[in-house]
């Protein structure tokens, strides 16, 4: 997932405010930033083309709105910076205290929860024990 | 066709690159028998081997390098290396030779690994950044660290940067946790943070790219699990063992049971194994040590083995087919 400045901010604005055209979308990002209409329209074309909009025809133009919920994407962007590549060959550049996987299931993971409550009733065994 | 300084040069780098080459395949046979012992020493003692396996293509290749240079011409050492091995013309060097297209494809594959994970870190970068953009994170200090927090239901923590790791821990995460068990987690990032892990990570998967793809991603995954095991072990300093191990599995049940990790997220790296690995080592560490001479001394004859190889090699090639 890789997005341009002018991009963050037409995704953050169209959060705010779905079915928009390009026009409406310069007019507000005019006041924040010094882009013409056309390079508006062209984060919206890149947009839609990463599947991140979706548009709807309206007269001569696009209406457009946020295809992807904002927290959707947060998601995305953590898995992109914290994901490991290492499964597919690439390298790691991320230290994450622990990952999933698929092949993980539920009972392996109860397995190991049963394991360490053993291990921790062994030990107040001991300890009282030696009290 | 070369003569003289520059083809000396030229012949000392295409006697490392064989060197290199010979000493990635003995290592890589060596792996295939001596590999699956490895996880039986002490996690520090792992950390020295697999720096070894991955540095020693490296080290073997400039040593070979250095002991076939004219450096000795004049010492005694040099009659018993020219009995071991010998370059027979060091001072005449042929770019369209073999040893020059070696070279070129040696300098051409390192360049295009430099680009591609240069790629990588500026795609990483630029997801951290837009992340950063939309996730109003706040930040956390606890002693002189800090701690980034993301505003958002995933349950996840990480930390990354290469020469300034910081570390992040999601609301979806800290909310979960009791304040006890989010103290081992961020415990756990800070010594990722303080051993540099990210970078360390890069370099070991630089290296790594030389050998073959199975071996690279064994080691790579290796040398993770390595750096979480370090970190999981700092924060049995201050933690019970058992409570580590019970925050790993928790969180791992959270992560799996996170409503955002249906829409085909992975918010994973390697293998099952790995969570249990860790796991079983909290429970019962294993501290066995590995003498340093070990690794030296096999260093050391595998150094001979080159030698030898690259010698020969050298002679087979050029006997077979001449130089063009």
């Amino acid at each position: 997932m890789f997005l341009g400045e002018l991009e963050k901010q037409v995704m953050q604005h169209l959060w705010s405010s779905p079915n928009v055209d390009a026009k409406q979308v310069h007019a507000v990002l005019a006041r924040q930033r010094d882009s013409s209409l056309n390079t508006v329209q062209s984060a919206l074309e890149r947009l839609f083309k990463k599947g991140l909009l979706s548009r709807e025809k309206h007269g001569h133009a696009y209406l457009y709105s946020a295809k992807i919920k904002r927290e959707h994407l947060i998601a995305k962007l953590i898995d992109s910076v914290a994901s490991d590549f290492i499964s597919q060959g690439e390298s790691s550049l991320v230290a994450a205290f622990s990952s999933v996987s698929s092949e993980m299931d539920e009972a392996q993971l109860d397995q190991l929860e049963q394991l360490i409550e053993i291990q921790r009733n062994q030990l107040k065994k001991s300890n009282n024990n030696a009290d | 066709m070369l003569i003289s300084d520059l083809a000396v040069a030229m012949n000392l780098i295409a006697i490392a690159l064989l060197g290199f080459f010979v000493a990635a395949v003995l290592l890589s046979l060596a792996w295939l028998f001596l590999g699956r012992y490895v996880g039986l020493y002490s996690i520090q003692s792992q950390k020295i081997l697999i720096w070894t396996w991955v540095l020693g293509p490296w080290i073997l290749g400039l040593a070979t390098m250095l002991i076939l240079s004219p450096m000795f011409e004049q010492t005694a050492l040099y009659g018993w290396i020219e009995n071991l091995a010998h370059w027979h013309h060091l001072y005449v060097f042929q770019l369209g030779s073999w040893h020059g297209i070696s070279v070129l494809l040696f300098v051409v594959f390192s360049f295009g690994l430099l680009a591609i994970k240069g790629s990588q870190l500026y795609r990483q970068g630029n997801a951290l950044h837009t992340l950063k953009h939309f996730s109003t994170s706040e930040q956390h200090t606890q002693g002189k660290q800090k701690v980034m927090i993301i505003d958002s239901d995933v349950p996840t923590a990480f930390t990354t940067g290469l020469f300034r790791p910081v570390c992040y821990v999601s609301k979806g995460l800290a909310d979960k946790l009791s304040s006890k068990e989010l103290d081992i987690v961020i415990e756990h990032e800070f010594e990722h943070a303080r051993n540099k892990d990210p970078l360390s990570k890069l370099f070991i998967a630089f290296l790594c790219a030389y050998y073959p793809k199975k071996l690279a991603l064994l080691l790579n995954a290796k040398y993770a699990l390595i750096t979480e095991q370090i970190a999981d072990q700092y924060t049995v300093l201050r933690h019970s063992p058992e409570d580590v191990a019970g925050t790993l599995v928790k969180v791992v049940k959270l992560q799996k049971s996170a409503p955002i990790n249906e829409s085909s997220l992975s918010l994973s790296f390697f293998g099952a194994n790995d969570i249990a690995q860790r796991v079983h080592h909290l429970l019962n560490p294993t501290n066995k040590t590995i003498p340093v001479i070990i690794p030296i001394f096999s260093m050391l004859v595998i150094l001979c083995f080159t030698l030898v190889a690259v010698d020969v090699t050298h002679h087979l090639i050029e006997s077979v087919f001449t130089h063009s």
